[in-house]
């Protein structure tokens, strides 16, 4: 493939990803807390849609360049030139969050939520034994369903809405030392926005509460990966703990006949995330079949919430997420090409920090590849069911991912 | 003609109030020049202090705390005695602490915010404040009471008033008032004769923040929450905290409702809440003589019965009080506040702690409506600079309750009144009940 191409490929994977455009996101149950990423709180970083189908693994197979955000040591084992590009559609379930359904709203069922986004883009090339990555990536939005209630008698109006997304910036380097042995280290820049707007209304009487959040910080991810046979890889990896800063204005104003009253605030705001640690293998059990699996550890009871200087209650305890895929790769020819076709499916436990209600999503994935030459195109599903919390939350995610690669076909694991 | 006059009436009135809240009974120089020392117990002999006059203030940690005058400073260096001059009872004037300022909720007091001025306040005034945890609230933060008086850690026989604030989550402005109304008591206990008078001859405690989850709420999330946050189990929250004493609870549903997602919903039982069953407790353990419940808004002093359209009888200086109370804060800057019976002036309300007090304790109990008047002119929003001129409209009517309250005291065993269970006799007023705990 021409540099040209791959250029301007680039170019327009980053600046999609520097632009997301989220159109709406999920909630964990036992959450009404504003900071609540969509889907889970687990969020490593972003997975490309190999190894979202394989049971949402991602620290020993390298699939794609998303590697970088999880296992920067998997860079070795891509060929000397990765692109990726990914997006993804996103469909959840929410009950309690901000107002609703904790006092002043109520909903019949649940609130649903869908959200589309280009959400990935990473490179990585290899040079003189080192690999480099460079990676841009939507890792956290926090989008809720918007909640209106009007009514004409009296004239009243109420409305709510939250949106927002954390961006992580990606800059790796990796390097195979000896015996299949390789390493990897990323740092990673977050930036974001959050932002919040309430709206009650009644009778030329107008309360509007209106906040902003602007996201900053840094972390370290790395890892290692042996190839311990031609068979069997295993993987570390870490991410370490940090604490996102953020500066955050807040508007609250009554306005009536007689009153004019407005209240603002401004000041840090401070979330402690978490350590989060994890193990991952990969293994060519019977040919043509790989089975990967990951434990990931995260440390949140440590985590902590500040807001305007004022610690908040969040009762977290630590957890532990599993995840287990299984591939099948076969091959087929057309148009006297040769295509390579693999099959996954997978199974992920994951469940969320609150201590109260203790809750849980059971996952299960699948999705296929269709890979040409340099080129690789992998669509994968997630499908989770929440138990725990009474409401039956489900959460979806449907990703997209192109890769386009230069140089020998990627060892795989 | 007529409208310098006005002017003049009021430049006297406001004339005589200012005098009479600096403390006629010390002379300018005076107050600038006593001050609070300490010295070491074991170094002194307490005979010999008393013989010099001084006056104690009070015994901590080994050390012995007087009020000073200069001539008291010299004897004690001629003696050789050192002493260590103890700056936080420097008095000074109210002011918004701020340490409350900042956040979503500007210079109003979050629940921390309150914890930790509550603690600040105890620690700068050692021997007049101290900070009782009352009980808990349904998602765990400790309710709090400020109690002032003079050996505050000694239960004394002394004139008990109790002054309660945020029972609705909404009404942030009921937090602030009692709770500045203990900062003054305090920051002026040395420079104000009439502040000084009343922490040495009553317990004043204070309860500013009665609704802690609730207000956390309020603040974080919906702005006219009013509850607190009890799961009620059917998709609904909270429990009015106002609606929840065991007099007459539940009587109709007018005073209140069965239903859970009212605004006035009255709980599964009497007392079914936490935070009203430590008002409960702190009534049990004390012998209250007055009650103030601070609330928002209407610019209103209501007291018993809200639930009954049936006129209160027997309670001649309750009422009279509510007068008392409604002039003293017209004449700070001429707002007017109502008063009246609250059946028969506003709506009925059943299981309500002024009726609670009042029905069971016999002492005069009050709501206070703080300002604005009406909802055009704020609800219950108050401007952060409304948060001083509320609290001064409203701290003549507080000082005088509790005076009222002192004056006709009579500690148990006395022989001038009943026992220190009951109530004496208020001069026009036989029919005031007795005080006499019967199991509220």
């Amino acid at each position: 493939m021409c540099k040209l191409k791959i250029v301007v490929l680039l170019a327009l994977g980053f600046l999609l990803a520097w632009h997301p455009f989220p159109l709406r996101g999920q909630m964990v149950l036992g959450q009404y807390e504003e900071e609540a990423p969509v889907r889970t709180w687990n969020i490593f970083g972003p997975t490309g849609a190999a190894g979202l189908s394989l049971g949402d693994t991602m620290f020993t197979l390298a699939a794609d360049a998303s590697a970088l955000f999880t296992n920067p040591a998997l860079m070795t084992r891509l060929p000397s030139l990765a692109v990726s590009l990914g997006g993804s559609l996103q469909s959840a379930d929410f009950f309690r969050y901000g107002p609703v359904n904790t006092g002043p709203l109520s909903t019949v069922g649940n609130a649903g939520l869908i959200t589309a986004s280009a959400d990935l883009a990473a490179v990585s090339v290899r040079v003189l034994g080192w690999s480099v990555g460079l990676g841009l990536a939507l890792s956290e939005i926090y989008d809720r369903p918007e909640a209106v209630a009007r009514s004409g008698s009296p004239d009243y109006l109420f409305s709510f809405s939250q949106a927002g997304s954390l961006r992580t910036l990606n800059i790796s380097l990796g390097r195979e030392i000896a015996g299949g042995l390789s390493l990897g280290l990323g740092l990673n820049l977050v930036s974001g926005q959050w932002a919040w707007n309430l709206t009650d209304a009644w009778s030329g009487i107008s309360i509007t509460d209106s906040r902003t959040r602007s996201f900053r910080g840094c972390y370290f991810n790395g890892g290692l990966c042996w190839r311990a046979s031609d068979e069997l890889s295993l993987a570390a990896v870490f991410r370490s703990p940090y604490q996102r800063k953020a500066t955050s204005r807040s508007s609250l104003r009554y306005s009536a006949q007689s009153a004019d009253i407005l209240i603002q605030g401004s000041g840090e705001d401070t979330f402690r995330e978490p350590l989060v640690l994890g193990l991952g293998l990969a293994w060519k059990f019977f040919d043509p079949f790989l089975l990967a699996g990951e434990m990931t550890y995260w440390n949140w009871s440590s985590y902590r919430a500040s807001l305007l200087g004022e610690d908040m209650a969040r009762d977290f305890r630590d957890t532990w997420k599993a995840g287990l895929g299984l591939e099948y790769l076969s091959w087929f020819r057309l148009f006297n090409q040769e295509f390579d076709f693999p099959a996954r499916i997978g199974l992920v436990y994951d469940p969320q920090p609150m201590s109260s209600p203790r809750s849980s999503y059971i996952n299960f994935s699948l999705g296929v590849g269709l890979y040409w030459k340099g080129i690789h195109l992998d669509l994968g599903t997630i499908l989770g069911a929440e138990n725990g919390s009474g409401r039956h939350l489900t959460a979806q995610r449907l990703a997209l991912t192109l890769t386009v690669f230069s140089g020998p076909r990627p060892a795989r694991g | 003609m007529l409208r310098k006059k006005r002017c003049f009436q009021k430049f006297f009135i406001a004339l005589v109030f200012v005098l009479a809240l600096s403390g006629l009974s010390l002379n300018p120089q005076e107050q600038e020049t006593r001050q609070v020392i300490s010295l070491d117990l074991k170094q002194v002999s307490l005979p010999q202090l008393a013989s010099w006059g001084l006056d104690f203030l009070m015994e901590k940690e080994g050390r012995l705390y007087v009020v000073s005058s200069p001539q008291d400073r010299i004897r004690l260096a001629g003696a050789k005695l050192a002493y260590h001059p103890e700056p936080a009872f420097s008095g000074r004037p109210v002011a918004v602490p701020s340490s409350a300022a900042g956040g979503i909720n500007g210079d109003y007091h979050s629940a921390d915010e309150l914890k930790t001025d509550l603690r600040s306040l105890e620690a700068g005034h050692p021997g007049l404040a101290k900070v009782y945890d009352i009980g808990r609230s349904l998602e765990g933060r400790a309710l709090y009471a400020l109690k002032v008086s003079g050996n505050v850690g000694a239960a004394e026989p002394e004139a008990q008033v109790l002054f309660l604030g945020c029972h609705h989550a909404r009404e942030w402005i009921s937090v602030e008032v009692p709770f500045l109304l203990g900062k003054y008591l305090l920051d002026n206990y040395l420079t104000d004769s009439r502040v000084r008078d009343i922490v040495d001859h009553s317990e004043v405690w204070i309860v500013p923040l009665l609704n802690p989850d609730g207000l956390e709420y309020s603040i974080h999330v919906y702005r006219y929450w009013r509850k607190n946050r009890r799961d009620n189990g059917d998709e609904s929250f909270g429990v009015d905290l106002n609606r929840n004493y065991d007099y007459q609870w539940g009587t109709d549903n007018l005073g209140s409702s069965p239903e859970p997602d009212s605004a006035v919903y009255r709980g599964r039982s009497p007392f079914s809440e936490p935070e009203a069953a430590a008002v409960r407790d702190l009534f049990r353990g004390n012998n209250f003589q007055a009650l103030i419940s601070y609330h928002s808004f209407s610019q209103t002093i209501y007291y018993p019965w809200g639930y009954s359209r049936q006129p209160v009888e027997n309670a001649e200086r309750m009422k009279a009080l509510a007068a008392g109370m409604s002039q003293c804060i017209q004449e700070v800057a001429g707002n007017v506040y109502r008063y009246g019976q609250s059946s028969l002036v506003s709506y009925l309300t059943n299981g309500e702690t002024t009726d609670w007090a009042f029905g069971l304790y016999g002492i005069p109990a009050y709501t206070i409506e703080l300002e604005p008047g009406s909802e055009q002119a704020g609800g219950f929003f108050n401007a952060e600079t409304e948060i001083l001129p509320i609290f001064n409209d409203n701290l003549p009517a507080a000082l005088y309750l509790i005076e009222d309250c002192i004056s006709r005291y009579r500690p148990p065993g006395s022989g001038e009144g009943p026992s220190g269970k009951e109530r004496p006799s208020a001069a026009g007023d036989p029919g005031i009940r007795s005080t006499k705990k019967r199991g509220g």
